[in-house]
C-alpha cells in the first residue's frame, strides 16, 4: 500500500472574512492521495473544483484544515517556502496553456528550472529532452502564437514535468482542446502516470475523461459528495 | 535566479516594445544629455579661463595706502610719517620667511659688452628675488637672483638667453665675470649665475625679438648709487605669495603686519588687494552658478524621466499581470519576481542615460567645433584663446549612477506591487 501524497483535513476555505459579503466556498474537505494515483476532480461550475485545486497546488491557502503534502505540513510555511515546494513538487497544466507568449517554446519549459537555479546549459539540456517527450522537439524554437491548442499544451506538460515533481495537477487541460487532440493530451497523462509513476489530479467536469483515472471525488456546493474507484 | 539571467530578461521585454522603451527613456536621455553638455562646457570654459589667466601669476598681493575711513568728506591729512620705506618689503620677508617673494625691480642702465670684435648693448635691470617669476621668465639655466643675492648687493647676474648666445657659447658664460661699460666712463663687472628665456609667456608682448639683458639684485643697483632704502618711501607693494601656503594665511599674515603698523594711525592704512585670483575667482563664480542653475534644471528632467519608468513599469505589470502569475505559479518567489521589475527599470533607465551620456558629448563637442569657427573668424586666427572641450568624468560617474538610482528608485515601487500578486488573481487575468 503506498504512502499518502497528499493528505487534507477539515479544510474550509472562505473569501472576504469578516466582511458584510464573506463567501465560504469549501467545507470540511478531507481526502487523501496515494502516490502514483491518478484521481479526478469532478463537479459543475462553481462547485469550488478550482479552489480546491489551487490550495492543492499551494496557490492559495485553507482559511482552516491541514494539509500534508509528501509528510510536510504546509500550513505552517511562509510563502517564499511554498514557492520553493510550489517549485519542485508540483507541475502544473492549464486549460488555457498559460505559456509566456514573449518566450519560445524551449524557453517556456525552461522557466521552472530557472527558477531552480539550474545553469542555463543544464536547462538547455533538459528542456530539449522534455519537449522530445512530448513530441516537439521540431518546435522548440516557436513562441506559443505559432503553435495549435494542441501543441501548446504539449509544451505545457513538458514545462510541468521540467523539476519532475511528484505531482502532476491539471485543470481541465482538454477544455480548449477538439476531441482528437485532447484524447492525445490524456495518452500523454495516462504515460506519465504508468511509465513515470507520477501522482496526477485532474480537475474537469466531463463524466466521460473521469471515467478513464483510478478514481473520481465528486465536488458540490464545496462538499465531497462521493468518492469512488472506478473498476 | 542570477543577475545576468535578470539582466537578459529586461533587454528581451525592452526589445519586445522598442518604440515604448525608448519614449519611456527619452526623459532621462534629455536629462542626462543636458547635464554632461553643461558640465562638459562649464569644465572646458573653466579651463578655457584658467588657461587664459594662467599666462599670468596669479599668486600676486599688490599692497597700496588705504584710507581707513571712506564714509567721511574730511581730507585726511598725510605726512611722511604715513609712508614705509622700501625697506619694509625686506622686513615681511624676513619675519615670514619663505612665505612672500619680493618682486620689485629697477631700471640700472643702458650698457655695452666688448665681444670680441663686437659691441653689445644691453639693459641692466635691478630686480628682487620674485621678480622673474612674477613676469613668468623661465630660467634655463643655472639659478635666479635669490633673497640673499639681493640682500648682500652681491653682483650677480642673469642674462637672456639670446644675450648668453650673442656673447659667449651659450651655458660657457655661466660662472664667469661680464664686465659691462655703463656711460663710457665707468664700468661694472657681474657674474653670471643664471640664463633666462628672453620673453615672457606675457601674450601681451608680441613677437620673438632678440632682447639683450642683465638682470642683478635690487639693492645693489641702491648701493652702487648710495641710496639707503630707508630713506625711499613708497606708498605701495607687491608681493608674491607662496602657494604651499595658501591664500588664506598668507593674506592674513600680510595684512596684520600692516594692521600692527598703522594700529594707531587715525586716517591711514595699508590695505592688501588680490585682484589677479580674485578676477578667475569672480569668472568662475559665474560658470558655477549657471552650471548650478541648468543642474537643477536637468535634475527636474531626471525626476520626470523617472517618473515616466515608474509609469510605464506599472504599464507592463498590468499588461503582464498573467505572466507574472505563471512565473509565480511555477516557483518564483517574490524576490525573483521584484528582482526581474527592478533589474528591468535599471536597465531601461541606465540604457537611457547611456544614450544622455554620448548625446551630451557628441552636442558638446559640436559647440566646442562651432565656438572655434566662431572664434577664428572673429579674430581673424590671431586669438591666444585655445577652445578645448574637457568632459567632466566625475558628471559621467555621477549620470551614470544617478540614472541607475533612477531606475533603482521608481522601478521599486511597481516591482514590488508585481511581486506582491496574488498568483490566483495574477493567473486569472486576461
Amino acid at each position: 500500500m503506498p504512502e499518502s501524497i497528499i493528505s487534507l483535513k477539515n479544510i474550509n476555505k472562505s473569501f472576504n472574512i469578516g466582511m458584510e459579503n464573506e463567501l465560504q466556498i469549501l467545507f470540511d474537505i478531507s481526502l487523501d492521495i496515494k502516490e502514483g494515483e491518478f484521481v479526478s476532480i469532478v463537479g459543475s461550475s462553481g462547485a469550488g473544483k478550482s479552489t480546491l485545486m489551487n490550495i492543492l497546488g499551494l496557490l492559495d491557502t485553507a482559511t482552516s484544515g491541514e494539509y500534508i503534502l509528501n509528510r510536510n505540513n504546509i500550513s505552517s510555511h511562509s510563502e517564499s517556502e511554498l514557492s520553493k515546494i510550489r517549485n519542485a513538487e508540483i507541475g502544473f497544466v492549464f486549460q488555457t496553456f498559460n505559456l509566456i507568449p514573449r518566450m519560445n517554446a524551449l524557453k517556456n519549459v525552461e522557466l521552472p528550472m530557472l527558477y531552480k537555479g539550474y545553469s542555463a546549459k543544464k536547462r538547455r539540456e533538459h528542456a530539449l529532452e522534455l519537449m522530445e517527450m512530448v513530441e516537439m522537439s521540431d518546435r522548440c524554437e516557436h513562441y506559443p502564437n505559432q503553435l495549435s491548442g494542441g501543441q501548446k499544451q504539449r509544451v505545457s506538460i513538458a514545462r510541468a514535468m521540467a523539476n519532475d515533481p511528484s505531482i502532476i495537477l491539471a485543470d481541465e487541460p482538454t477544455g480548449a482542446l477538439d476531441t482528437a487532440t485532447g484524447r492525445k493530451i490524456m495518452d500523454i497523462f495516462h504515460e506519465l502516470n504508468k511509465k513515470k509513476g507520477k501522482t496526477i489530479i485532474l480537475i474537469t467536469h466531463s463524466p466521460e475523461l473521469a471515467q478513464e483515472t483510478d478514481r473520481i471525488i465528486t465536488i458540490s456546493d464545496g462538499k465531497i459528495i462521493s468518492d469512488s474507484e472506478v473498476k | 535566479m542570477n543577475f545576468l539571467e535578470c539582466v537578459k530578461m529586461a533587454f528581451s521585454s525592452i526589445r519586445a516594445n522598442k518604440m515604448r522603451s525608448l519614449l519611456t527613456m527619452l526623459g532621462i536621455i534629455i536629462g542626462i544629455s543636458a547635464v554632461i553638455t553643461i558640465t562638459t562646457i562649464g569644465n572646458s570654459l573653466h579651463k578655457i579661463v584658467d588657461d587664459a589667466f594662467g599666462q599670468f601669476s596669479t599668486n600676486i598681493y599688490d599692497v597700496g595706502l588705504s584710507r581707513k575711513n571712506y564714509d567721511t568728506d574730511e581730507i585726511a591729512p598725510y605726512s611722511r610719517e604715513d609712508f614705509l620705506t622700501y625697506k619694509t618689503q625686506y622686513d615681511i620677508a624676513e619675519k615670514y620667511p619663505g612665505y612672500f617673494e619680493l618682486c620689485d625691480s629697477e631700471g640700472f642702465a643702458n650698457g655695452t659688452v666688448r665681444n670680441e670684435d663686437d659691441e653689445i648693448s644691453v639693459s641692466i635691470t635691478g630686480v628682487q628675488s620674485g621678480y622673474l617669476e612674477f613676469m613668468d621668465i623661465d630660467i634655463i639655466s643655472g639659478r635666479g637672483i635669490t633673497y640673499r643675492d639681493d640682500i648682500e648687493r652681491k653682483y650677480t647676474a642673469v642674462v637672456t638667453e639670446s644675450f648668453a648666445e650673442d656673447y659667449g657659447k651659450g651655458d660657457s658664460i655661466l660662472g664667469k665675470p661680464v664686465t659691462i661699460s655703463i656711460d663710457e666712463s665707468e664700468e661694472i663687472e657681474v657674474y653670471v649665475v643664471g640664463i633666462c628665456k628672453d620673453n615672457s609667456k606675457d601674450v601681451l608682448s608680441e613677437g620673438t625679438h632678440k632682447s639683450y639683458k642683465v638682470f642683478i639684485p635690487y639693492l645693489t643697483v641702491f648701493d652702487y648709487y648710495g641710496v639707503d632704502i630707508d630713506n625711499l618711501y613708497t606708498t605701495w607693494m607687491t608681493f608674491l605669495w607662496n602657494k604651499e601656503y595658501g591664500k588664506d594665511v598668507t593674506f592674513a599674515r600680510l595684512q596684520s603686519y600692516f594692521d600692527k603698523i598703522y594700529e594707531n594711525n587715525e586716517y591711514w592704512t595699508m590695505k592688501v588687494y588680490d585682484w589677479y585670483s580674485d578676477d578667475v575667482d569672480d569668472i568662475n563664480n559665474v560658470l558655477k552658478m549657471v552650471t548650478l542653475a541648468f543642474a537643477v534644471i536637468a535634475a527636474i528632467s531626471l525626476l520626470v524621466g523617472g517618473i515616466g519608468v515608474m509609469n510605464i513599469m506599472l504599464v507592463s505589470i498590468t499588461e503582464r499581470t498573467s505572466e507574472i502569475g505563471i512565473r509565480k505559479a511555477l516557483g518564483a518567489q517574490n524576490s525573483a519576481i521584484r528582482v526581474q521589475f527592478v533589474t528591468e527599470a535599471i536597465v531601461l533607465s541606465l540604457l537611457g542615460g547611456i544614450i544622455g551620456i554620448l548625446l551630451g558629448l557628441g552636442s558638446s563637442y559640436l559647440i566646442g567645433a562651432v565656438g572655434k569657427i566662431v572664434l577664428d573668424r572673429m579674430s581673424k586666427g590671431t586669438s591666444s584663446i585655445v577652445i578645448t572641450i574637457a568632459p567632466s568624468i566625475a558628471a559621467i560617474i555621477i549620470s551614470v549612477l544617478c540614472s541607475m538610482a533612477i531606475g533603482l528608485i521608481f522601478g521599486y515601487y511597481p516591482a514590488n506591487r508585481a511581486a506582491k500578486m496574488n498568483p490566483i488573481d495574477a493567473l486569472r487575468y486576461d
